[in-house]
């Protein structure tokens, strides 16, 4: 049974996501084991783990494309079916072709196709709200842009303007910031913080120990089972953390925000980028 | 030994054990390093160079049709790889793109120049190892058909190959980062595998023609992969795949009085099919 | 020369060819950004056993049928390489190397079994490997422009679906497509456009005119609907320029031709297109 350590306070919040024993065999390899996520309605969460440790597993059994072997997902009270709508995914970006023919605008637009009947095509209205988005992440002037001549980071932003168009309730990001230069990286979580701040849910997939507690305040720890989750400083103080990554003082800078010198035992960043 | 040349029938099934087996041998290595669709290219690529090494020296045959082969070969590898590193062709893209357009081209200069020899597009796409035993060459006194020969002299050079470089072929087909490092050469060894394959390919072309090459290629060595545990067992299921294959096919196209190698190349499928049924289960058990 | 354009049989074999490049090269559009050039080869040379056992059942030549056997075949094909390529140590490239093997040698089995038979030289079966664009009947004219009206009215209608999921399945489905589907569909779609071609570029050569058009067309273009349309266009101009050629020439078989035709085409768009800044990726 994963430690749940949320305050008594914040275990009475409505949940964004949860899950029950969710469980994902490849072959014979276990993925997941029984995970029972719990996310609040309003947190800025982030899924923490070492590499190999199912995050983005989970969170495309979340988000449907992966059927578990066992267990259940709920998504703002409901199934994923009713909830779709109001939940958005920011995949990873080595998913996708980016060879598309197609600009920043056309990507961003594409969000907004599960919204059109069967044989619609996307008008001035859906452009009108996609420039928006593009505005809204700080890619307007790049609108125009070809994705495959767009920067790492630039083509993370436009995935977000992607999935805020349909202005969701949830959103899930799998490594938003993973190989993202700075600006691009500050633009992204401007944007995070920003919809937090207005009420929405969000959840990450996040490889980065030294960004944690400055981007995020609920955390969950996952390697094949759930060690931890709750606020981000019970987390961090826990024994599953230090377990899972060794070394007080990667703690410690977690915890206080940027650490200079990473400890020899803390995993690199190459190592979590290769990692899902 | 003349008698034995002189039976139609045994040259033919020998002919094509011979082409089987090569084929199946380095097809068995470029399967296991994800290489498979190499030899689709590689013998679609070569007919390029058949036709050019013909315009350009009149030989339809001999060791410069092999060097002109191999050089071929080895050029549609380069042009791809060209291709694909550029940017603005996708790997398959690229591959799905060198290979046919060589090949078209390459019929069509033998289409326009090659007319009255026997490497027409029809032969040269599907063989004709019916009629191998009618090009004889003498050899100690008895007359033995040239593309037994040539596919016999093949096989032996294959086998040679393999053998003196079966550790670094197994180590690349595992690791190519990893056999490099240790000093393996795996570059040098896979310029050799492809300059084979390609040579290997014309040696077929007589027998079996273009396409039936990659069957011969990929089907005894993927039924090595689902009977065997190591390198080894793969390289001899595919052989023994390749083996059968051959005599099965000559047997049952002269009794059903159908193409010869499209049967040898359809009967690798039996093999196949029995390795992938419960068979398979208990033959691992055993 | 004019008397030559207005030659019925010369209309109906541009004809016959335009419309097949159009499809196979439109529809390659799909095809290319989904990686799926080396199935469409698996496909093309699986489609063999098909034709001969569409014109076997129908006991004459008959397009329809020797077509319905290629998709048949073709997409059979298609299935048993995904099979395989499920098994352990058995990767994708083998598994449609083996597919692609063992279907080509049983239409060549197929092949000289269905040459015995009478009816079989009428059915210029052999034409089927290299193509020969001048079997094409008035006849034939009705069922590829029937194809290709339903390909067109199937891919315009559901146009942001098909783009979607081609361009990334798993935010497709995150958002409600049903990716399985469509992925079906446009495999099915490719299976189409190849054999389509079959009768006047052949079954060796057909998988190549799927994909050239589309690189092409790639290379100048800023949207899907821009490469899908231009790839369109540059699949009729190679398939009439090599198809009239080789009406002209006797012997000269028309899928290479049309090859060669295309791939110059590839040629000229890499070298003249305006550079675009490409991500090297795998």
């Amino acid at each position: 049974m994963a430690a749940s350590l949320r305050s008594p306070a914040s275990a009475a919040r409505p949940l964004a996501l949860a899950t029950r024993d969710v469980t994902v065999d490849y072959g014979s390899v276990r993925a997941l084991q029984e995970v029972s996520l719990q996310v609040p309605v309003g947190a800025m969460a982030a899924l923490i783990g070492p590499n190999g440790a199912g995050k983005s597993t989970l969170l495309k059994v979340v988000l449907g494309l992966i059927r578990p072997d066992a267990g259940r997902v709920t998504l703002l009270g409901e199934d994923l079916a009713a909830a779709r709508g109001r939940v958005g995914y920011v995949p990873q970006r080595s998913t996708v072709n980016w060879d598309f023919p197609a600009d920043a605008l056309d990507v961003v637009t594409m969000g907004l196709y599960h919204r059109l009947g069967l044989f619609r095509r996307p008008g001035k209205k859906e452009l009108g709200r996609a420039t928006a988005a593009l505005e809204q992440v700080g890619m307007a002037d790049l609108a125009r842009r070809q994705i495959g001549q767009l920067s790492g980071g630039q083509q993370q932003r436009v995935f977000l303007a992607r999935a805020l168009v349909q202005e969701p309730d949830l959103f899930m990001l799998d490594e938003p910031l993973a190989g993202v230069d700075a600006a691009s990286e500050a633009a992204i979580v401007k944007v995070l913080k920003q919809l937090n701040a207005a009420g929405k849910t969000v959840v990450a997939v996040h490889h980065d120990l030294n960004t944690l507690a400055q981007y995020f305040e609920w955390l969950a720890l996952l390697d094949v089972n759930l060690l931890a989750q709750g606020p981000a400083r019970a987390v961090l103080d826990s024994d599953a953390f230090e377990r899972t990554y060794g070394s007080v003082l990667v703690r410690r800078g977690a915890a206080a925000g940027p650490w200079p010198p990473r400890t020899v035992d803390a995993p690199g960043r190459a190592d979590a980028e290769a990692a899902s | 030994m003349q008698a034995l040349f002189d039976d139609i029938g045994f040259t033919i099934v020998l002919t094509g054990m011979l082409a089987a087996g090569s084929t199946a041998l380095l097809g068995s290595f470029l399967v296991v390093r994800g290489q498979a669709l190499l030899t689709d290219a590689i013998s679609h690529g070569i007919v390029l160079g058949i036709a050019v090494t013909f315009l350009l020296t009149g030989f339809t045959t001999g060791p410069v049709q092999l060097l002109g082969a191999g050089a071929a070969g080895v050029a549609t590898v380069l042009v791809t790889e060209a291709l694909s590193a550029s940017g603005r062709v996708r790997r398959d893209a690229a591959t799905g793109l060198v290979f046919p357009a060589m090949f078209a081209l390459g019929v069509l200069l033998l289409s326009l120049f090659a007319r009255d020899v026997h490497v027409d597009p029809h032969t040269v796409l599907l063989g004709e190892i019916g009629y191998v035993w009618l090009d004889t060459v003498p050899l100690l006194g008895v007359a033995v058909p040239r593309s037994l020969l040539v596919l016999g002299a093949m096989f032996l050079l294959n086998l040679l190959f393999v053998a003196a470089f079966y550790e670094r072929l197994a180590a690349a087909a595992f690791d190519p980062v990893q056999a490099g490092l240790r000093g393996l050469h795996p570059k040098a060894v896979s310029a050799g595998l492809l300059a084979l394959t390609s040579m290997t390919a014309v040696a077929a072309l007589d027998a079996v023609g273009v396409v039936l090459f990659v069957t011969f290629a990929i089907v005894p060595a993927v039924v090595g992969l689902l009977l065997a545990r190591r390198l080894s067992g793969v390289v001899l299921v595919a052989l023994g795949t390749a083996g059968f294959a051959a005599v099965a096919g000559y047997w049952a196209a002269v009794a059903l009085d159908l193409s010869i190698g499209g049967c040898m190349a359809a009967m690798t499928g039996i093999p196949l099919l029995l390795a992938l049924t419960p068979l398979k289960r208990a033959w691992q058990m055993s | 020369m004019v008397s030559l354009l207005l030659d019925p049989i010369v209309i109906t074999v541009a004809l016959g060819a335009a419309l097949l490049g159009m499809t196979a090269g439109a529809l390659g559009a799909f095809a290319v950004l989904r990686r799926e050039s080396l199935i469409g080869d698996t496909m093309s040379h699986a489609a063999l056993p098909g034709v001969a056992l569409g014109f076997l059942l129908a006991g004459q030549r008959s397009l329809p049928a020797m077509l319905a056997g290629a998709m048949v075949t073709g997409l059979a094909a298609a299935l048993f390489s995904l099979y395989l390529s499920s098994l352990h140590r058995i990767k994708r490239d083998a598994a449609l190397g083996v597919a692609l093997g063992l279907f080509f040698a049983i239409g060549v089995v197929g092949l000289s079994y269905a040459q015995k038979r009478p009816g079989a030289a009428a059915a210029g079966l052999e034409t089927f490997l290299f193509g020969q664009a001048a079997a094409t009947l008035r006849s034939d004219l009705w069922l590829l422009g029937a194809v290709t009206l339903v390909a067109g009215a199937v891919v315009t209608l559901l146009w942001k679906q098909l783009k979607i999921v081609t361009f990334d399945p798993d935010f497709a489905q995150a958002a409600g497509f049903d990716r399985r589907r469509h992925e079906a569909l446009l495999t099915g779609l490719l299976a189409l456009a190849i054999v389509i071609g079959l009768q006047t570029v052949g079954v060796v050569l057909m998988s190549a005119l799927v994909v050239a058009p589309a690189v092409a067309a790639r290379q100048w273009s800023a949207s899907l609907g821009v490469m899908f349309w231009l790839a369109g266009a540059l699949g009729a101009f190679s398939a009439v320029t090599g198809a009239l050629i080789s009406a002209q020439v006797s012997g000269l078989a028309t899928g290479p031709l049309v090859v060669v035709v295309a791939t110059a085409v590839v040629a000229l768009s890499l070298l003249f297109a305006p550079r675009r800044a490409v991500q090297l990726e795998p």
